[in-house]
């Protein structure tokens, strides 16, 4: 039975393995299945890999970083300082682009050029769409701007795209936090 | 123009001047009124406003970064709009490119935005196939990572007058183009007072002969008087009223004040109804290039011209200005102002003038519409006056491939089906385009019709036509609170009674099956299974959905209206469906983005706005199934048409086939389709098969504009493997065809598959051949 109990641990839904377990015809089918898995006993990754397509919700919370950007520095400091940081995502020559324009909106930010940045921004955002950190810095000008409705939207849109990202997610709520403040 | 006959004449006609040029500044001291009068207009007109400007209409900035595909062809096209010429040596100075193989070395321009200022520099852009390999600054060696270049000039705003002009300051002004102006027009001019003793002489003498004004004889200063505050008469008092203003202006005004006005004043040419004015526009217009980049040679031209423009005009007749130039020439020689050298190397120069432009409206649907909103914020007096810069939206790649897409595809029709084939232009069939970016709602193209000058009625924003199919997914984004892609339809034959009026929906293809998954029922476009689908949800809920997405024509609660019954604007859907690609978030269409003054100031800038359509989870459900619509759906046969990128898109056809639409979008690009006739005559073929084509090869030519990036589901969606016959979840091993499927986290299945979890309600073999399918599943036999 510990056989059994370890082929269906993958499978999703605490109701699936009771309806498994109980129904008459299925403990047949594992009784055969065990006798198969005595006689034979492959190697355990080779069975993972035998069973990938079936049932498997993917998790995309587990950031994957990809082997070719450089790995990321040890999260030493708690809170990020304020620089565009390099993607979890794999890197585009689009991503990499649209970074550049957040990273040259930033600055005109800094330096009190709210509607340059806010048209650097933009650019941005049209070669990548879903460039979280942009989203970010939009919602920082049209906060300078005073206009809440425009940051609270990107903010929100921030918080979607930079959801696998832990400390940028804290940096995000942080400002919801901030627009909340100043809408009062 | 004084070409001097004999020294001792000069003499007495000098000693006569002076006489008679006393008495002229004796009359002139006797009305002291006139001169102060003069002084005044001329200090009136030299203060205000100089010179009229019209404003001009300009595209988007284009970017460039490496890695990004953009056809060699299609940026040396770019390049070449932009006015970059040629050359087969090394560009060495701004403006040149050199065109190889697989790269393209281009000295880059200087231009100015609200944005920022470049300086141009050297550049080399290294391809690999048709992507843009490396960007490396020439003079440096440095890679550059990101470039923009400068803007397309789409369009001028004239006034009545239409002149076009383009500012020098007479810093800008190289010595020798001075030198030719005044040796062919006023070679005396630093050393006279404002008129030309001997000049007035000889006129007077040309006038006494032949008993009229037949010649000028005029100074620079007395050249400008007359264009500049006299009309264009020629009596004896108007002559003595020029002579008295020249003096006025020479009195108030240094020499190189008026030198300056009167380069920026004088009649250049003409470029159709258009003239131009001023020397820094002819030395655009004639050879494409800024003034301080003229030769001798090309200076000399444009100095020749000014005594007869088109008389003497390059493109009139080449040997003619040839001739022309090389007197200019020689006469700047023999006052010792270039050297032997110079002048024997200037003549030996061949006539290379710019390619002849006319003004061909670009664009011009969208510029009919940009206008729109430039009359409400400014007078067509200041558009054609000010000389404001207007910055657009508009991407002249895009504009570009959607008329030829457009036009090929509609010829494309006719030819399949001669039937649609009109005779009269007005009756035409007709289609429009509109290409959007779905999250900042910039108008990238917008292509109102056929061909504009037959019809300028707009189909993207003026015209009113049935969606059909196109506004399913609004219907299916109404039921989403309740219901989920995998919600079972009935596809069944179905007379419903809506008060009292008998309504019996009717598929446009057969579809065998008799239920279908809302999924499948949106992707093969089921109007039956949407009927249901209105029935259950109620048509309020519908209209309720829809009106959160900013439709400005009416949505009456029939149920007919979820088949697209109700009249839409086509640019409204396809704003609609943006909202669908950000996340729910509707943009407000952008044309306008920034109206910037002469000194670069922005007086007038347009950010996005945007409003809340639907939440991200809902938009994203919708786009999804909208993926299945091109992959297994009415528009699949996108992949055939050489599509190969994920997209997500929704046909339209409507009763009788009146109109075919598509629209299809990506994170980064949206564009609508529409194909029909004006009149609503049928045009006899569905969306996917009429507008669908059109849609894949404007995509296909403008790769620089798909990354073909997907969306990633946003935190409230999630991912369950399901069994698409019980909508519930898939038990592993038993249900046949398990599918994944998006959905909402709070409606996600969360029972097991009711009919196929439990045996008895299979036949008796089946669980033996599930055994073995496990078996086999388990050791990875197929």
């Amino acid at each position: 039975m510990s056989n059994v109990q370890c082929r269906i641990s993958n499978v999703q839904g605490k109701k699936m393995q009771i309806r498994y377990a109980t129904t008459p015809v299925s403990l047949l089918m594992w009784v055969l299945l065990s006798l198969f898995i005595a006689s034979c006993a492959g190697p355990p990754a080779a069975r993972r890999t035998s069973r990938a397509p079936s049932a498997s919700v993917p998790d995309k919370t587990l950031p994957e970083s990809p082997p070719s950007t450089p790995p990321a520095p040890a999260p030493s400091v708690p809170s990020p300082q304020d620089k565009v940081t390099e993607p979890r995502q794999e890197a585009t020559p689009r991503s990499v682009a649209s970074l550049r324009l957040t990273e040259q909106a930033r600055n005109l930010l800094e330096a009190g050029n709210t509607d340059q940045a806010i048209r650097t921004l933009e650019r941005a955002m049209n070669l990548n769409p879903s460039n979280g950190q942009n989203f970010y810095y939009l919602s920082e000008a049209w906060l300078k701007k005073k206009n809440y409705r425009q940051a609270e939207e990107f903010n929100r849109l921030a918080a979607i795209h930079l959801k696998t990202d832990a400390s940028w997610t804290a940096r995000v709520a942080e400002q919801a936090e901030r627009i909340k403040r100043s809408k009062q | 123009m004084r070409n001097p006959k004999t020294r001792s004449k000069k003499r007495t006609a000098t000693r006569l001047l002076k006489i008679v040029g006393l008495l002229l500044l004796l009359a002139a001291g006797a009305s002291v009124v006139l001169v102060g009068n003069l002084s005044k207009e001329i200090e009136k007109r030299f203060s205000g406003r100089r010179w009229s400007i019209p404003s001009r209409v300009l595209s988007d900035t284009t970017m460039l970064y490496p890695g990004q595909t953009f056809p060699r062809k299609q940026l040396e096209a770019k390049l070449g709009r932009l006015g970059y010429r040629k050359v087969s040596r090394n560009p060495e100075r701004k403006g040149e490119i050199k065109t190889a193989e697989s790269r393209i070395e281009v000295f880059l321009r200087d231009f100015i935005t609200p944005q920022q200022t470049s300086i141009g520099f050297p550049l080399r852009i290294h391809y690999q196939k048709d992507s843009i390999e490396s960007l490396t600054r020439i003079d440096t060696g440095e890679p550059v990572p990101l470039l923009e270049l400068e803007p397309e000039e789409l369009m001028l705003f004239f006034g009545k007058e239409r002149e076009e002009r383009r500012l020098v300051s007479l810093n800008d002004v190289p010595k020798h183009l001075i030198d030719a102006v005044l040796a062919a027009e006023d070679a005396r001019f630093f050393h006279h007072p404002g008129m030309d003793p001997l000049g007035i002489i000889r006129a007077l003498a040309s006038n006494l002969r032949h008993g009229a004004l037949r010649q000028g004889g005029s100074t620079i200063t007395q050249q400008l008087a007359k264009n500049y505050f006299l009309t264009p008469e020629k009596t004896f008092s108007r002559k003595f009223k020029e002579l008295m203003i020249s003096l006025v202006m020479e009195s108030k005004y240094s020499k190189k004040e008026i030198l300056e006005i009167y380069l920026n004043e004088i009649y250049m040419g003409n470029k159709g109804s258009v003239s131009i004015n001023g020397i820094g526009e002819a030395s655009f217009f004639y050879f494409g290039k800024p003034v301080n980049d003229l030769s001798i040679s090309e200076s000399a031209t444009l100095a020749g011209l000014i005594r007869a423009p088109n008389h003497y005009s390059p493109f009139a007749d080449k040997n003619r200005s040839v001739q022309r130039r090389n007197i200019v020439i020689e006469s700047m020689f023999s006052h010792g102002w270039i050297s032997r050298q110079e002048c024997d190397n200037s003549i030996s120069q061949p006539m290379a003038t710019a390619e002849y432009e006319t003004y061909a409206k670009q664009a011009p649907y969208f510029m009919d519409y940009l206008s729109h909103q430039l009359h409400t914020l400014y007078s067509p007096d200041a558009l054609s006056t000010l000389g404001l810069s207007i910055y657009t939206s508009l991407d002249p790649e895009v504009q570009r491939a959607a008329e030829e897409a457009l036009i090929k595809g509609l010829s494309r029709l006719e030819k399949a089906n001669p039937s649609l084939l009109r005779q009269e232009p007005q009756k035409r069939l007709q289609g429009a385009i509109v290409v959007l970016q779905p999250r900042t709602g910039y108008i990238l193209a917008m292509v109102g019709g056929r061909k504009y000058s037959e019809s300028q009625f707009n189909r993207i924003t003026q015209a009113h036509r049935q969606p059909g199919s196109a506004f399913k997914p609004f219907v299916f984004l109404a039921a989403m609170d309740e219901y989920t892609p995998a919600t079972i339809l009935s596809n069944e034959d179905t007379l419903y009674m809506i008060e009292g009026r008998e309504w019996r929906p009717e598929n446009y293809s057969p579809i065998p099956e008799s239920h279908i998954t809302m999924r499948m029922a949106l992707a093969k476009s089921v109007n039956r299974a949407t009927a249901d689908l209105t029935m259950k949800i109620g048509v309020e809920r519908i209209i309720k959905a829809a009106s959160a997405f900013g439709f400005s024509t009416p949505l009456p609660p029939y149920p007919s209206i979820s088949l697209g019954s109700a009249e839409v604007i086509p640019m409204e859907i396809a704003r609609a469906y943006c909202a669908f690609a950000a996340d729910g978030l509707l943009p407000h269409p952008i044309s306008l983005k920034e109206v910037a003054n002469e000194k670069g100031e922005v007086l007038e800038r347009r950010h996005l706005t945007m409003g809340n359509a639907t939440s991200p989870e809902k938009a994203f459900l919708i786009t999804s199934m909208l993926r299945s619509v091109t992959e297994a759906g009415t528009a699949r046969s996108l992949k055939d048409k050489g599509v190969s990128f994920p997209v997500a898109g929704k046909t339209g056809t409507t009763n009788d086939f009146k109109d075919a639409w598509f629209v299809g979008y990506t994170p980064d690009i949206l564009a609508l389709v529409w194909v029909g006739f004006d009149d609503s005559t049928p045009v006899k073929a569905s969306g996917s098969a009429a507008a669908l084509p059109i849609f894949a090869d404007l995509m296909k030519s403008i790769p620089q504009h798909s990354s073909g990036g997907w969306f990633q589901p946003p935190p409230g969606i999630v991912n369950r493997t399901i069994c698409p016959m019980s909508a519930q979840l898939a038990v592993e091993g038993r249900c046949p065809e398990p599918v994944q499927e998006f959905f909402l986290a709070e409606n996600a299945p969360n029972e097991s598959c009711g009919i196929h979890a439990e045996w008895g309600r299979d036949s008796g073999a089946e669980p033996f051949r599930q055994i073995i399918r496990d078996v086999k599943k388990f050791f990875g036999i197929r």
